[in-house]
């Protein structure tokens, strides 16, 4: 009754920094950040950016599903603290710069990552799915019904532009804010998480991981702490996802309980799987596969749900755990090993 | 403090009363959900989506039958039968296209996939009904027609009795089904080991279209006896699948004995919940469903088979 998923090569460091792969990620790094100052085009730089916001959320995610194994519909949970930390902690303590905000956003989220993680670790398949989701809908209800009297209920909270080390960049006007200033923060986000995920998916601590998921009994066997790994992995995956939301509210700048409900946490599990829970870049993939396909589909007709349904349906069964970026690897394998046999 | 008049007998029966309704309500929504998993082996999470979409149809029926009929015995029968009969067939031919695939795949891939369907079915019922609440007319409305009576002081609605005598002849019928008839002894059959049923010589795929459809059709009934006393809104689709879920984990998954029980607990902590804690009302059933879960997986009854 395992989820099987393939399983990761096991590339040894010194061949990865003289992989191609890096040089194309430097190029890749560069041309995105200089996108905005060349184009000067506000709408696709909030797309960008929104993009890279769930990107971020998506792998921290995969964590999770892609390399420990689990099915969890509760990351809402994660998304929507670091959200609403953003926001409550400006607010309330007055703290107005932004990188003191995203850190304590992680924090709060690896707390709550922690507790849902401590609580769900020993459930498996379905139960696992089933019990975060009931534990992230404890927190939307307390949000909604505004139980603390700090959340405002349905209404939501509006969030302003924070600064950035003391550099009152807040001041700026909305458009420059964004093309000069906060794409370029999520950009790093991005590309910090996306290394260190590659280095810690890569380490011990990640191989132990992918073991809990081939075989939880082995693992066992062999004198791993498995429940232990498991919260372990759950608190990274949900800080990352944390950071993703973090970053988030201050592009939208108005958050409300939406963001904590289940159907949220059906999206993130949503991108993952389109992009490929069984690939490292997958889900980055998947969240701009994800978003660009709602914007295509917003511009054409309204019904843009069965759109979304009917992707998600066919992903399942055909491309399943590879995704659209497993399934690109595969073909692009064919094509090449077709080419040595001539 | 809860004021006096709260605790008065005609309250308390009031609200045992809504508490019946809701079970008989989560009941329907959720039984269907339990057989297919416990006897198909198939996580539907859109199987509320389709009380959902009982609902609509039972509003565009109603508000469309005024020129044929008004009288409160054609409606009840239309809601009873028609309806979860049209569905039938329509989960029949669902089960032969959109759900066969889904029957040989991994429970978390199921869901992944039913997830799918639910924004499929939530965009189709906007297309034909629109994205607004609607709701039954009240010269065509069963629960207004039928009106009250007065038990001990408590007002009590002839409609809702209607509902959750309904839901009683429901549970019955399947209890006697799974017991005495030659189908419902396969089914049992299948839930323990599918493929022996199947070596057996006996023509699973009949069974399975049969079950599903039926499932559906039951989710489908209760939506349209739900409606006249509430609104249409595709927020309703996800609501039930909430609490459906709710239901089923609770009660263990594949027991109907487990649906009905775990149903009544439900109904009747939201009955209660929102007469003296409405705040967090909802909060107590996934608190409820994250206690089970952790303490007993299993639920209530789900080590045991579908029917003991």
């Amino acid at each position: 009754m395992s989820t099987r998923l393939p399983t990761f090569g096991n590339v040894e460091l010194t061949e990865t920094l003289q992989d191609w792969r890096l040089l194309s990620g430097i190029v890749l790094f560069v041309v995105l950040a200089l996108y905005p100052g060349i184009t000067l085009n506000a709408y696709h730089t909030r797309l960008l950016t929104w993009i890279m916001c769930f990107a971020i959320a998506a792998m921290g995610f995969n964590i999770v599903l892609g390399y420990t194994g689990l099915l969890s519909f509760g990351h809402a949970a994660f998304f929507g603290t670091g959200m609403y930390t953003v926001v409550l902690v400006m607010g309330q303590a007055g703290i107005n710069d932004l990188v003191v905000l995203l850190l304590l956003a992680m924090i709060m989220s690896g707390i709550v990552g922690a507790i849902i993680g401590a609580l769900s670790v020993k459930t498996h398949e379905i139960y696992f799915a089933l019990l975060t989701l009931a534990l992230a809908q404890l927190l939307y209800i307390l949000a909604v019904r505004d139980i603390g009297g700090l959340t405002r209920g349905t209404d939501g909270i509006g969030v302003s532009r924070p600064d950035f080390f003391g550099i009152p960049v807040s001041e700026l006007s909305a458009q420059i804010y964004l093309l000069g200033f906060y794409y370029h923060v999520v950009l790093v986000a991005l590309a910090a998480t996306i290394v260190l995920l590659w280095f810690v998916l890569r380490s011990p601590f990640g191989l132990t991981l992918k073991m809990i998921r081939e075989n939880e009994t082995r693992a066992e066997m062999t004198g791993v702490p498995v429940l232990r790994y498991r919260v372990y992995s759950m608190i990274l995956s949900a800080m990352i996802v944390g950071l993703g939301g973090a970053l988030y509210a201050v592009l939208i700048g108005h958050i409300t309980p939406e963001y904590l409900d289940w159907t949220m946490s059906g999206e993130i599990v949503f991108m993952a799987l389109l992009g490929g829970i069984g690939t490292f870049f997958g889900p980055v993939i998947g969240a701009g596969g994800f978003i660009m396909l709602q914007e295509l589909a917003l511009s054409y007709t309204e019904y843009w749900h069965f759109t979304m349904g009917l992707v998600l349906f066919v992903v399942v069964l055909t491309l399943r755990e590879n995704g659209i970026w497993g399934g690109a690897k595969t073909l692009v394998e064919m094509i090449t090993d077709r080419r040595g046999e001539q | 403090m809860i004021p006096e008049t709260l605790l008065g007998q005609p309250f308390v029966l009031g609200h045992t009363f809504n508490g019946l309704y809701f079970a008989a309500l989560l009941f329907f929504a959720s039984v269907g959900l339990t057989l297919v998993f416990g006897i198909l082996n198939l996580l539907n999470m859109a199987h509320a989506a389709f009380y959902g979409l009982g609902a609509y149809v039972a509003v565009w029926t109603l508000n469309n039958i005024g020129d044929i009929t008004t009288s409160v015995a054609a409606l009840l029968v239309v809601l009873v039968l028609v309806i979860p009969l049209v569905v039938f067939v329509l989960a029949a031919a669902l089960d032969k296209s959109v759900f066969a695939p889904l029957y040989d795949i991994e429970p978390v891939y199921q869901l992944l996939a039913t997830f799918g369907v639910i924004l499929m079915l939530d965009d189709i019922i906007k297309y034909i009904w629109g994205g607004t609440p609607i709701s039954v007319a009240a010269a065509t409305n069963p629960s207004r027609q039928l009106g009250t009576v007065d038990v001990l002081g408590a007002s009590i609605s002839m409609y809702r009795s209607f509902v959750i005598l309904i839901a009683v002849c429901c549970a019955v019928g399947l209890y006697l089904m799974f017991v005495k008839t030659k189908i419902g002894k396969i089914s049992q059959a299948m839930s323990e080991d599918y493929e022996m049923v199947q070596m057996l010589g006996i023509n699973v795929t009949r069974v399975r279209v049969l079950i599903f459809s039926l499932s559906i059709a039951i989710a489908a009934l209760g939506g349209a006896l739900f409606v006249p006393f509430a609104v249409a809104t595709p927020a309703v689709t996800l609501e039930y699948v909430l609490l459906s879920f709710a239901v089923i984990v609770i009660g263990g998954l594949g027991s109907l004995k487990g649906v009905i029980v775990a149903s009544l607990i439900i109904g009747m902590v939201r009955s209660f919940g929102i007469a003296y804690v409405p705040a967090i009302e909802l909060a107590i059933v996934f608190a409820l469903m994250v206690v089970v879960i952790i303490v007993k997986p299993e639920g209530l009854f789900g080590d045991q088979g579908v029917v003991e």
